[in-house]
């Protein structure tokens, strides 16, 4: 259920789904700024929102009246950015820019594993995500396991990217020094030229709740919860189950689901077989799911490659931290022989069809 | 993309060419000149289109009559004065010396 705005655009009223109306007003305000400097500014904007309106005419049919965010997103793109033709064009706003873009550290859940800690650490840091977690896997077995602690107080600790521009600074430009000066100078001239307390704890709710609106209608890029994708999840869950089921089978009994390995293969290479079967399945499922992760535009960014390099490193961490449990942590022998008992348990529904 | 580049500014500054020559034609309105440039090297839109008709109009180079719409806003349909047809005139001169004088360096 979506929230409707009803806006007026070139004298007639149309209405708007929250999320269009956000694109629109952020449309127009931009053009508003871009035409500072134009002596036609307010002539040209009356024109772009009656060209608006008719574009979203088109949208809209007697059993249709409200105009969706998507439909806005076309609509606008349709229009192109407005490019002032008078002499003496305004600037574009850089510090504004350059704020967006400094890079801060944030959790990045859609792209995480768990909490998006690592994949946000991997942001900040530009290393690959896996790489992160590879070293975070390292470090817990070398501390033996105290370094989990660590990574819940960072859990709890690292805000989590919400909005567009948040997840912008996440891989954004590094912070300057002079960009912590000047942000410490405009607390300070705020709080010395500010003493109205209620004054700032308003504007820290209001973005809370700009924040909150646009937890709500963030879209997933290449819609990572539609029905299709949910499936590639869960047949990508089932063969990592799978696989791991297979893995404890072969470090612990020589035997995968159930069928003894041939005679004279050696542990790496039984292992390094499995987890390649693994991988031929697994990686074209994850180019499917993820189709590499996708930058602003949609487009995937990185590529096959690097998707493909990211399924390997995953396999890799995986492996190792199935071998680093059974060899450190006590107990868990057993654990891998219930594992493996039921994997043999599902090896044999198979064979038994 | 350097060269699109390069491209991009010629064309950026032919554009007002372009669109005077299709006014001059007939009374149009902004869709009807995005919808002809689309198929020519001159596609643009909206958002380029408008502000370049707006400072057409408050060089009064082109006027406009507003038409009313049956499903939508009125619109505006531009053609052009005397100025913007003089206008047209010694840039469309100034366009064919400089394809002369073009063709003329490489002899």
């Amino acid at each position: 259920m979506n929230k409707v705005i009803t806006i007026s655009l070139g004298g007639r009223a149309y209405q708007l789904e929250e999320g269009a109306h956000d694109k629109l007003r952020s449309y127009l305000d931009e053009a508003a700024r871009r035409l500072a400097a134009d002596p036609g500014k307010d002539e040209i904007l009356s024109d772009l929102e009656r060209a608006l309106a008719e574009k979203c005419e088109r949208f809209l049919s007697p059993a249709k009246n409200v105009v969706a965010a998507a439909e806005m997103e076309q609509i606008l793109k349709e229009m192109g950015p407005v490019e002032s033709s008078a002499e003496g064009e305004a600037p574009a706003e850089k510090p504004k820019a350059a704020m967006a873009h400094a890079k801060r550290l944030y959790k990045l859940k859609e792209e995480g594993f768990f909490s998006g800690v690592c994949a946000g650490l991997a942001a900040y840091s530009g290393l690959d995500a896996t790489v992160v977690r590879l070293i975070f896997v390292l470090l817990t077995l070398f501390t033996s396991g105290s370094w989990i602690l660590i990574y819940i107080v960072l859990a709890f600790l690292m805000p989590r990217a919400v909005t567009e521009e948040q997840r912008a600074a996440a891989y954004g430009d590094p912070f300057t020094a002079k960009e912590w000066v000047d942000q410490a100078k405009g607390h300070y001239e705020k709080l010395a030229e500010n003493h109205d307390w209620r004054a700032m704890i308003r504007e820290a709710r209001l973005k809370r709740r700009e924040e909150r609106r646009a937890r709500r209608n963030y879209v997933y890029p290449h819609g990572r919860f539609g029905p299709f994708s949910l499936l590639l999840v869960l047949i990508g869950g089932a063969v990592s189950l799978v696989w791991l089921l297979g893995l404890a089978g072969i470090i612990s009994g020589g035997a995968v689901l159930g069928w003894a390995l041939p005679a004279g293969v050696p542990l790496w290479l039984a292992l390094l077989g499995w987890s390649c079967l693994y991988a031929a399945i697994a990686v074209p499922l994850r180019l499917l799911r993820r189709g590499a992760c996708c930058g602003p535009d949609g487009k995937p960014c990185g590529g096959y490659g690097l998707a493909a390099s990211r399924a390997v490193l995953n396999i890799i961490l995986w492996t190792s931290l199935a071998w680093a449990v059974l060899h450190f942590v006590p107990g868990s022998h057993r654990f891998f022989d219930g594992l493996t008992q039921l994997g043999s348990e599902i090896g044999r529904l198979f064979t038994a069809h | 993309m350097n060269k699109e580049n390069k491209f991009a500014a010629i064309k950026k500054g032919l554009l007002e060419l372009a669109v005077l020559r299709l006014i001059s034609r007939r009374k149009v309105y902004a869709a009807d000149i995005l919808a002809e440039l689309a198929s020519t090297e001159f596609a643009t839109q909206e958002g380029t289109l408008y502000p370049l008709l707006s400072r057409l109009a408050l060089e009064s180079a082109v006027g406009y009559e507003w038409v009313e719409s049956a499903g939508g806003p009125p619109r505006k349909y531009y053609s052009l004065t005397q100025k913007g047809k003089q206008q047209l005139g010694s840039m469309l001169d100034y366009w064919k010396k400089l394809g002369a004088t073009i063709d003329g360096l490489g002899e």
